[in-house]
């Protein structure tokens, strides 16, 4: 700072000197006004240099807010902070179901395959209802199983009961599971009659197997058994 | 001692100048041009000297090349200007001697043209817009 | 500085020989010679005058940076 103003002092001297000797050169008439005037002009150019130097710096400022304007103005084309805002919620909601419904599936699988390996009961379908609490931890809310009826297993009770749990599993929203309970619980009623101590003994195994290796409690978890052919 | 020279050179040149302007004003004015010449040209040798130096000043002081040009030309066309307006107002023509001055002082206001520009310039980006 | 204070005095030598003539030949009676001669000593001399004249610009155009 303190070079830069020397500088720019010895330049305003020495160009206060040239115009000294300017004039003290000048053919002594009337055009020495005019010369005058020019040299004037000159160290006044000196003088303001620094201020010349400033308001080229400051124009690129201005470019560069103008840039900086125009990212605005298409930025509020997205629309206020507001809508980005509840953009951002919509979002990180979509993502929680993402992730909830892919937990969902993982954990079907491997309670699935669990129970398929290590209780030896032929299981239907499991779906499992997760949701996302206040902050932001998962809770496991219920496990459904159902259980293929163990008599007979016709080939197209299969392809039929195929389809069925696909339209349980795949839907995301906790209406659905309402849904799908309801209809479970009105098949449940049909059948309760009809459960066979065999079947509620597998069933609190199952539930006890479960609750002993996910930690939750027993009225979280339903098991069913699927009614076979003839009985719907 | 130039000085005595360039005296006793002048007092010569307006005697003779003088004498034959009784019988031939032409020669007289020829005369009296020939003189301011021969003087000019023994001064550029010195008004050289000093404008190195100030092409020197002007080096130090790291400024713009075009602006000490056009400097050195507004004076060498003051120079220029005032000798011939002079000449031609010896002869009698002060109509043409004003013309002479009139064409210097444009041509040194043309000279000006670039610096006088950047001054507005600058002064109306000083302003508000 | 010699040579040019030379020609000084030779300018007035000429004008004032001129004249001389200018004079004599008026005397005579043959004023169209007498002009004739005038208009050539002062070409004479106009040639000196401008030659310096040039030479003067010239240096003024180097010294003071004009081409």
């Amino acid at each position: 700072m303190l070079q830069w103003l020397s500088n720019w002092l010895r330049e305003i001297i020495l160009v206060i000197l040239l115009a000294t000797f300017v004039d003290l050169i000048l053919p002594s008439n009337k055009m020495q006004r005019y010369v005058k005037v020019v040299i004037s002009l000159f160290i006044l150019m000196t003088i303001l240099s620094p201020i010349v130097s400033l308001l080229k710096v400051e124009w690129n400022f201005d470019q560069l807010n103008n840039q900086f304007q125009i990212d605005e103005v298409s930025t509020n084309e997205y629309g206020s902070m507001s809508e980005i805002l509840q953009d951002g919620e919509q979002l990180k909601n979509q993502n929680e179901q993402e992730t909830a419904r892919l937990i969902q599936t993982k954990m079907e699988d491997m309670i699935y395959k669990q129970l398929e390996d290590q209780m030896s009961v032929a299981v239907e379908s499991v779906s499992v209802v997760v949701s996302f609490e206040e902050n932001n931890e998962l809770k496991l809310d219920e496990i459904f199983i159902i259980l293929k009826s163990q008599n007979k297993q016709p080939e197209q009770t299969m392809d039929a009961a195929e389809v069925q749990p696909i339209e349980q599993v795949e839907p995301v929203v906790i209406d659905i599971h309402i849904e799908a309970s309801d209809a479970v619980e009105a098949d449940a009623k049909k059948e309760q009659k009809e459960i066979t101590e065999e079947m509620k003994q597998t069933e609190t195994e199952i539930t006890t197997f479960l609750i002993g290796k996910w930690d939750i409690s027993s009225d979280q978890i339903n098991v069913k058994y699927k009614p076979t052919m003839d009985e719907i | 001692m130039e000085i005595i020279q360039i005296v006793g050179l002048g007092i010569i040149a307006t005697i003779l100048t003088l004498v034959i302007k009784e019988q031939k004003p032409l020669f007289a004015f020829l005369l009296t041009v020939f003189t301011g010449v021969i003087i000019f040209l023994f001064l550029i040798g010195k008004i050289s000297s000093i404008i190195q130096l100030l092409e020197k000043l002007a080096d130090q002081s790291n400024i713009d090349m075009v602006f000490l040009k056009t400097i050195l030309k507004i004076i060498g066309i003051a120079y220029i200007a005032e000798f011939g307006s002079q000449i031609v107002r010896d002869a009698g023509h002060e109509s043409i001697a004003s013309k002479i001055e009139l064409a210097g002082k444009i041509l040194i206001l043309y000279m000006a043209i670039p610096i006088i520009t950047v001054i507005i310039e600058t002064v109306i980006k000083l302003l508000p817009t | 500085m010699n040579v040019d204070i030379n020609m000084i005095f030779q300018i007035a030598g000429i004008g004032i020989i001129i004249s001389m003539i200018h004079t004599v030949l008026k005397q005579m009676g043959k004023e169209d010679i007498a002009h004739w001669t005038t208009l050539i000593g002062f070409i004479i001399v106009l040639f000196m005058v401008i030659r310096l004249l040039d030479d003067l610009f010239q240096e003024i155009k180097t010294i003071f940076l004009f081409q």
